[in-house]
């Protein structure tokens, strides 16, 4: 089911069209040197560019699809592949060594990374209550970063609802827990 | 103080590929001195752009038996979309 077209939509599709045979011609350009040279640097490179294409391509089909539903799952997928791959030109730059290992974690970004981080904080912290909440936190995201990979089935949503109401739940009690050791000092 | 930044292995044969295209051909010292690089890191870099027919490794027929480089056609072709990149690769610190 496609939607009707209007100027408005005509213009992103065509915006979104350029870019994605723009960004596919970098990739082809790189790819043939890479071919002849094996340098691992270009690969990346048009690694980081494969994931901007992808995330034009998910730019058009979120235009382009009726379903409320699989529009904002495409929508989503839009920035996360575009952020994913700026992460990995940033990388690349920095220390082209590590990005096979630094792939799979991006993969997921931005929830598997505030996964990760909240329960990196939370080894960090001293406070049992605080490390547990973290810990909370740390889970409800990896919940979200798998729900957002099902969010065309009806267990995704589902899973992203209840995961954004425990983690509402969560950063209340967060906010609460913080705010009472302000006030008990004073 | 300054630190020159760390060449990557695709900047040196750029900058190789380069040396060649000014020349008929070089000596590997020469090319050495030109590129700043060590003569073991320029040879193994040498012999991997020779197996892929990028460039020609001969040796000279006087007693030194010094290595000579000559660019190949698909040499000069891979050059020329180098260069076509090198803005972008330059951009991204590649080049």
């Amino acid at each position: 089911m496609i939607v009707m077209l209007t100027p408005y939509t005509v213009a992103v599709l065509v915006s979104s069209a350029t870019c994605l045979i723009l960004f596919c011609y970098i990739i082809y350009k790189l790819l043939k040197v890479h071919v002849k040279l094996q340098a691992k640097s270009l690969l990346y490179l048009s690694s980081s560019f494969m994931l901007l294409a992808i995330s034009q391509v998910f730019s058009i089909l979120s235009v382009i699809v009726e379903s409320a539903r699989l529009s904002l799952t495409f929508y989503t997928a839009t920035s996360s592949f575009a952020a994913i791959a700026f992460l990995l030109m940033v990388i690349s730059v920095i220390q082209e060594e590590r990005i096979a290992l630094a792939f799979p974690t991006l993969m997921l970004v931005p929830d598997f990374l505030a996964c990760i981080l909240a329960a990196i904080a939370s080894t960090l912290c001293r406070s049992r209550q605080l490390k547990a909440y973290l810990l909370a936190l740390s889970m409800i995201h990896l919940v979200r970063c798998f729900s957002a990979t099902l969010m065309s089935l009806d267990l995704g949503a589902l899973m992203l609802a209840s995961a954004e109401l425990v983690r509402a739940f969560a950063t209340l009690l967060f906010a609460a827990f913080h705010v009472s050791r302000v006030v008990s000092r004073e | 103080m300054s630190r020159a930044k760390k060449r990557s292995r695709l900047q040196i044969v750029i900058e190789v590929l380069e040396a060649l295209s000014q020349y008929d051909k070089l000596h590997a010292t020469e090319l050495s001195l030109m590129v700043k690089l060590s003569y073991d890191r320029l040879k193994s870099i040498l012999e991997d752009l020779s197996e892929r027919g990028l460039l020609i490794l001969e040796r000279s027929k006087n007693e030194h038996k010094s290595l000579i480089i000559k660019l190949t056609p698909d040499g000069d072709r891979l050059l020329e979309e180098l260069r076509r990149l090198k803005k972008l690769l330059e951009d991204y610190g590649l080049a």
